[in-house]
């Protein structure tokens, strides 16, 4: 293993003062912690920076009333340790039992200090090779035709030193605050520093700019104390209910829906903040129209929602990335277009779309799948971080994807094991996926976990493994129309039962595409947005399932084998031995359950009550 | 859904019935039984026989009503297997689209020899609806006179003859009717129990004219057909053929045949969309998975045992293993089926090994789903597998036997042994001969295994012990010290080195010797000599055993016995034995199986011929699906020599060197996908279940997290068009009356007479066994 860094020579790096790493990961957070464990575990030489002194400062400050919403959820009724990750949404991947979330709470949702402790344990037991208080400035590439993307990294810290690395991953996530064009927007207190004791809000009026998680909290902290509380946000609430996004507002913070509903004087707006101003008038904060931006005339309307002025108003609009890192003159970041502005903009392999070798790793990456999957929170972004390991170990290091491989007839309870268990494709449902890759005559498979789904054309590019035949794609995936602010997703028709009607499923389900050939990158293209891939050219729904756990013999898993059979246009039957031992004596060829057991002396007899099945007349 | 289960659809009062008449009639399993049951009833009754798509359909529960009131007069049998049916008329169209088929066996109107010619008696398949009033008047119909001649049976009553069945007119003179025995028995068995037939004898002026008025204008011979709709009816000359009649009286006679009604799904589901659906689904969740369906229906059942094998996780898994002298682990995945299957058997072999061997703690478990990391890190990606750890040892051994308690603790309890043991005296060989040292292991198995080398570090010792890793979970092994070898050596005739087997339970040849002096010295042929240890020289043919000579890539040379006939299998089984010891057949494999009276052995023989003499020798060569059967004379003396050797000896020869034909090429399956699927893409392009939401597809709504209605898994409540349905359920019931006061006529005071006939009431498995020959 090694993490250490080294003094390179001048024809590596171009710079002998320059500690060189091959991998540097600016930031100590959950993805940059998580993104080092695999590299710790790969042995390559890199390094986390942080510019604090310890591991996930970002949560020393936030969320500012210090409870977590991300679910701690100790018990699932399972053993199954990769199962339990599907409802353990703060804890990372490692191979080390004792570093779960759930063993350091009993809280369903921690205080924010039970992170800091379990990131910071997760650090140190682990060993990951994390620079402290080791701020990265002027990041900058400089021409390296020897190296693997023609250049190479330099940047310094606030003492002078220099480092190069080879491939930059930022971690950084978003700390800078949202702070719209507003006029008189100084007259807020920012989340960042606004008072958490409700004590100093007694009696108060306020208004807080913003309608996400973060004004919610606020709220939520605040409600008992105020005289009223107003939340003007640009659009209508977004329930993370209704969406099944979790970045929308979360039932544990929406407090005040109950007190705006039921007229208990909070309440909720939705206007553009663009429009207004805040002005102050004695110790009063009022909310107007600005003219200059407006072409209303609030004077029209003498029932103006915010005609009552507010004793403190507070600006809780979220964050954005912080660029600052990068060398002047730089501009090393594209932004994401329309919602996703305020995210570096990135290709699915999770690379800046301006230079190559800069990559990014957790929130700083939810660009991908902003207001779609779970890659800006730690129960996201500990899988993509994994998934970029896993490029980046093929692109730099040539170690292929890893890949179990299987006989055909072993991909059935593969698949089943998998829909049941995997938390990674569970939580980044329709960005992640597992690809079986056949083999050119069909009977054996590699099975990808985890592939980046819009990266399935470019498998064999990003994975070294190649495609010569058919893929098979296996997706969790909502209802195509069920997700939505405006959707009523308690309607009495909102699950299905059949199998037969899988396809109009709504809540979270394995979903199959088969491919006789791998999808082109013109297939990709040609898909709708709300297309998780192409057309495929057969398709399997499992039913969704209350218990979101598909282990019935005759709703799941036996549709599932007439899906193979078809796909392979084989008989995956199993038989016991008396029957296979009938067939190979009366017929030219057996089925290929028999050739895998029975012939090969591993036939299931079958204890006297379980044979009792007569000889199908199909046989 | 549910798994295989009788369906109950239509009536629920016949239901039960039918489940109680189930045993009355009898499954016949292959083509031979149902010859065998032919030869039985010729020159004396017909036969019924059905073949459902399964027990408990409409069909089946219908047949069993119509056999239950006329088993007196007519014999009645089904079979579930198709191949059975091979030869009858149009079964090759019965898999396709249909849901069942029936067929009339007319053996009162032949004899033995008849149907040994034509492997079959006379019949036709029945082209009715298979509604109960519509099966139950065509059986009775059977037992009506429905072939007549003019002018013999009365020129004008005949002419004048009204029915509600079609009359079939057929004009013919004598001479003509002899010369076209085909096309006579077509005319007499297809349309028996469905029309009258009239041979009309055109040499006779009075039929003649009377023809000419009914409008016939040839001379014969020509076919008319007067039915209450359609009037009369002549068919063209020119299709005065087999294929032409049938083409021509068909819908006439059966006119509802093709048309969808012969099925009574078609009935009972008059909504196509919906019946496409329900069938469909039907289809594809219908379990047809022989272990999937056993692990179901048995999963409330206990799994008796299992608190004998501890269940292992990651945590004390490894200190499981380190502790245990000998665990055999099963890794298993609750998904699969083979899986929970084999989880069972582990539970009672894990009994076995308490309660006969006083062994516990060898036998473990891990779920691998439980303990999923566990299994990733031991690289278990196949389910079930079994390994066995043994302390000391570097690796684990793959357990490669099947899946089964008994082998499991034949397994577990070799394993014990610590084969390779080392003999160092005489004495000690000859009890590990016999099976009794170190402990007694002769019901483990019927070999021991002697490896004999002067030098104990050499190569080939080597070898063996590595050998020996595998196949200790297969025999007993033992190295003989080289001290004594030389005694060994020289009791045996045995060269050095080599491997000595002895087969207890082979009274052929009991012991075997791989010469390592020479030839193949390999792993791979100490492996196969080993594993053949364990298998007679002339072994049994049977499920256990055929893998291991099915591995050995020769063709078998198999000798069909009546397992009934002692005193002729044990002929035939020493005269074959001779030949296998005459080491001039060292290229096939000499096996023989049982193949008396509903045995698997003669299933199997009647896949491989129509007509056989039981004793009977086929070779097949399973890799090219070829089939040689082997023709004894039919003037041998079968009493001396039941196989005839010499020329068996001959033939065999000639077999094996590639030169003599194939007497039948096995069928290829195709083993494609044995269901359709839900083809969801289909589904979305065309809206096939834009269904109201909720609605199950029986019309009960499932227990989904939206509904609180109970689920309905029981049968089928197709809807029926009212009118219909009152209609159909009016005549079912009137018919399904007719047939218990039939049934209750016979169990009237005469009934024993009816019944002391002989042979009445005779079914396949009261059959008395054909002994010596079975001419088919």
């Amino acid at each position: 293993m090694n993490s250490g860094g080294s003094r390179q020579p001048t024809s590596s790096s171009g710079c002998e003062a320059c500690v060189h790493h091959d991998y540097c990961v600016v930031g100590a957070g959950p993805s940059g912690l998580q993104l080092g464990y695999f590299l710790q575990m790969s042995g390559r030489n890199y390094v986390i920076f942080d510019r604090s002194s310890k591991a996930g400062s970002f949560y020393e400050l936030y969320p500012r009333h210090r409870k977590l919403i991300s679910i701690n959820k100790r018990h699932t009724g399972r053993k199954n340790a990769e199962y339990n990750m599907r409802h353990d949404w703060n804890s990372l991947l490692s191979h080390d039992d004792s570093l779960r979330m759930t063993r350091y709470s009993r809280q369903m949702f921690p205080d924010a200090q039970v992170l800091l402790d379990y990131l910071d344990d997760f650090q140190r037991k682990l060993n990951i090779s994390v620079q402290f208080n080791t701020n990265i400035q002027n990041l900058r590439t400089e021409s390296a035709p020897a190296m693997a993307d023609g250049h190479i990294y330099r940047m310094e810290d606030q003492r002078g030193q220099q480092y190069s690395c080879r491939t930059i991953i930022l971690a950084t996530g978003m700390s800078v605050p949202n702070i719209p064009t507003m006029k008189g927007i100084d007259l807020a207190r920012g989340y960042e520093s606004v008072s958490v004791d409700p004590e100093d809000f007694e009696g108060k009026a306020v208004l807080i700019l913003g309608r996400g998680n973060a004004a919610f909290e606020v709220a939520d902290s605040l409600y008992g104390s105020t005289s009223l509380i107003h939340l003007i946000g640009r659009s209508r609430v977004r329930l993370a209910w209704s969406t099944h996004y979790v970045g929308d507002l979360r039932a544990v913070n929406n407090g005040l829906l109950d007190t705006y509903q039921l007229k208990s004087l909070d309440g909720l707006a939705e206007s553009s903040l663009e429009e207004m101003k805040l002005e102050a008038k004695g110790n009063k904060i009022h909310l107007v129209l600005d003219p200059e931006r407006s072409d209303t005339d609030e004077d029209t309307f003498d029932n103006y929602a915010f005609r009552e002025p507010y004793d403190v108003v507070i600006r809780a609009l979220g964050f954005t990335f912080d660029d600052s890192i990068f060398a002047n003159g730089t501009s090393a970041v594209s932004r994401g277009k329309a919602l996703t502005k305020k995210y570096p903009a990135i290709n699915h392999n999770y690379e800046s779309v301006d230079t190559r070798g800069l990559f990014y790793a957790g929130t700083a990456s939810h660009s991908l799948d902003f207001r779609k999957s779970a890659g800006g929170f730690i129960h996201g972004f500990r899988y993509t971080a994994r998934t970029l390991h896993r490029l980046l170990e093929w692109r730099y290091e040539q170690v292929q994807w890893p890949a179990l491989s299987l006989p055909r007839l072993d991909l059935f309870n593969t698949i089943l094991r998998r829909i049941n268990e995997a938390s990674g494709t569970y939580q980044m449902f329709q960005v992640l996926g597992d690809v079986a890759v056949f083999s050119k005559d069909g009977q054996t498979v590699r099975y990808l976990e985890e592939f980046p789904l819009q990266l399935l054309h470019q498998l064999p590019e990003h994975s070294g493994i190649p495609t010569p035949g058919a893929v098979l794609v296996v997706v969790m995936e909502y209802g195509r129309n069920f997700s939505g602010a405006d959707k009523d997703t308690f309607r009495e028709d909102r699950a299905k039962g059949e199998p037969s009607e899988a396809d109009l499923s709504n809540f979270l389900h394995p979903v199959l595409y088969f491919y006789k050939t791998l999808p082109s990158g013109m297939d990709m293209s040609k898909k709708s947005s709300k297309d998780t891939l192409p057309q495929p050219d057969y398709l399997h729904h499992f039913v969704e399932d209350f218990h979101a756990f598909w282990d019935a013999s005759h709703s799941h898993i036996l549709p599932l084998r007439r899906f193979l059979e078809n796909v392979y246009e084989a008989d995956q039957r199993e038989f016991f031995s008396a029957s296979c031992f009938q067939i190979a004596m009366t017929m030219g060829n057996s089925p290929e359950s028999c050739q895998h057991r029975y012939l090969r002396g591993m036939g299931l007899v079958g204890a006297d009550d379980a044979t009792n099945f007569p000889l199908s007349s199909r046989l | 859904m549910s798994g295989v289960q009788l369906q109950c659809v239509g009536c629920s009062d016949s239901h039960l019935q039918s489940l109680l008449l189930l045993h009355e009639v009898p499954i016949v399993q292959s083509r031979l039984e149902l010859q065998e049951l032919e030869l039985s009833l010729a020159g004396r009754r017909d036969l019924l026989i059905i073949h459902p798509q399964a027990v408990g359909t409409p069909e089946h529960r219908i047949f069993l009503e119509v056999a239950h009131a006329y088993q007196d007069r007519i014999s009645f049998a089904l079979t579930m297997d198709l191949r059975t049916l091979v030869g009858l008329q149009d079964s090759e169209a019965i898999a396709a689209d249909s849901t069942y088929g029936l067929w009339v066996m007319f053996c009162s109107q032949v004899n033995k020899d008849d149907i040994m010619e034509d492997g079959y008696c006379p019949h036709t398949m029945y082209r009715g609806r298979p509604t109960l009033y519509d099966i139950a008047e065509f059986v009775k119909k059977l037992g009506e006179k429905s072939v007549f001649h003019a002018p013999e049976d009365g020129t004008n009553s005949l002419f004048g003859l009204t029915s509600v069945d079609p009359i079939v007119y057929v004009y013919i003179n004598s001479e003509e009717e002899q010369e076209n025995t085909e096309i006579v028995n077509v005319l007499r068995y297809d349309l028996q129990g469905a029309a009258k037939v009239i041979f009309v004898n055109m040499e006779d002026a009075e039929c003649q004219s009377i023809a000419r008025q009914q409008g016939f204008k040839g001379e014969g011979p020509g076919i008319g057909v007067e039915t209450l709709d359609e009037g009369m009816k002549f068919s063209d000359p020119k299709e005065w053929t087999v294929s032409g009649l049938r083409k021509f009286l068909l819908p006439y006679v059966f006119p509802d045949w093709g048309s969808g009604k012969s099925s009574t799904s078609s009935l009972a589901t008059p909504d196509s969309i919906k019946k496409s659906i329900d069938s469909l689904i039907d289809q594809v969740e219908t379990q047809d998975d022989q272990v999937a369906s056993a692990v179901y229906r048995l999963r409330q059942k206990e799994m008796a045992g299992l608190e004998l094998v501890p269940e292992l996780l990651k945590d004390n898994f490894y200190k499981n293993v380190r502790r245990s002298a000998l665990l055999i682990v099963l890794f298993y995945e609750p998904f699969d089926h083979v899986s929970m299957a084999f989880l069972r058997d582990f539970g009672l072999a894990a009994q076995i090994l308490a309660k006969n061997f006083s062994t516990v703690d060898i036998l473990a478990r891990v779920n691998c789903f439980d303990a999923t990391d566990l299994c990733s890190a031991e690289n278990v990606t196949t389910y079930p597998t079994t390994r066995i750890y043994q302390q000391n040892t570097r690796s684990h051994e793959v357990y490669r036997g099947p899946l089964d308690a008994l082998a499991v603790t034949k397994t577990a309890k070799l394993m014990q042994l610590n084969s390779p043991k080392q003999l160092t005296r005489e004495e000690e060989v000859n009890k590990f001969i016999e099976g009794h040292h170190p402990t007694d292991f002769t019901k483990l198995t019927p070999s021991s295994v002697l490896f004999l080398a002067r030098d104990s570090t050499s190569d080939l010792t080597a070898v063996f012990k590595e050998v020996s890793r595998s196949m200790a979970q297969v025999t007993a092994l033992a190295v003989v010290h080289s001290s004594i070898v030389h005694k060994i050596e020289e009791k045996y005739e045995a060269p050095v080195p080599s491997l000595v087997a002895y087969n207890r339970e082979d009274k052929v040849k009991p012991v075997r010797i791989l010469d390592l002096t020479q030839g193949d010295k390999t792993a791979g042929s100490m492996t196969s000599f080993i594993r053949a240890s364990t298998i007679a020289f002339v072994p049994e043919l049977d499920e256990k055993n055929f893998p291991h000579l099915y591995a050995r890539h020769q063709p078998m040379t198999i000798l069909f016995v009546d397992g009934s006939d002692v005193k002729t299998k044990e002929a035939a089984l020493a005269s074959f034995t001779s030949l296998a010891m005459s080491n001039q057949f060292s290229a096939t494999v000499l096996c023989w199986m049982d193949a008396q009276v509903k045995s698997l052995g003669l299933q199997i023989l009647s896949e491989y011929t129509w007509t056989a003499q039981i004793p009977m020798v086929s070779v097949v060569k399973h890799r090219h699906g070829q089939v040689f059967n082997f023709k004894p004379d039919p003037l041998n003396d079968e009493q001396k020599d039941p196989i005839q050797s010499d020329k068996l000896s001959s033939w065999l020869l000639k077999v094996l060197s590639g030169k003599a034909i194939p007497s039948k090429i096995l069928e290829q399956g195709k083993w494609g996908p044995p269901g359709p699927y839900y083809n969801f893409l289909e589904f979305q392009q065309t809206n096939t279940f834009n269904k109201p939401p909720g609605i199950h597809k029986d019309g009960a709504a499932p227990m989904t997290e939206t509904t609180n209605t109970s689920f309905d898994d029981g049968g089928s409540t197709a809807s029926f068009d009212e009118g219909e349905e009152e209609e159909e359920d009016l005549m079912e019931s009137e018919a399904r009356s007719m047939l218990l006061e039939l049934h209750n006529q016979h169990k009237s005071p005469q009934e024993p007479k009816l019944q002391a006939t002989a042979g009445d009431g005779m079914s396949v498995t009261d059959a008395p066994p054909q002994h010596g020959h079975t001419e088919l």
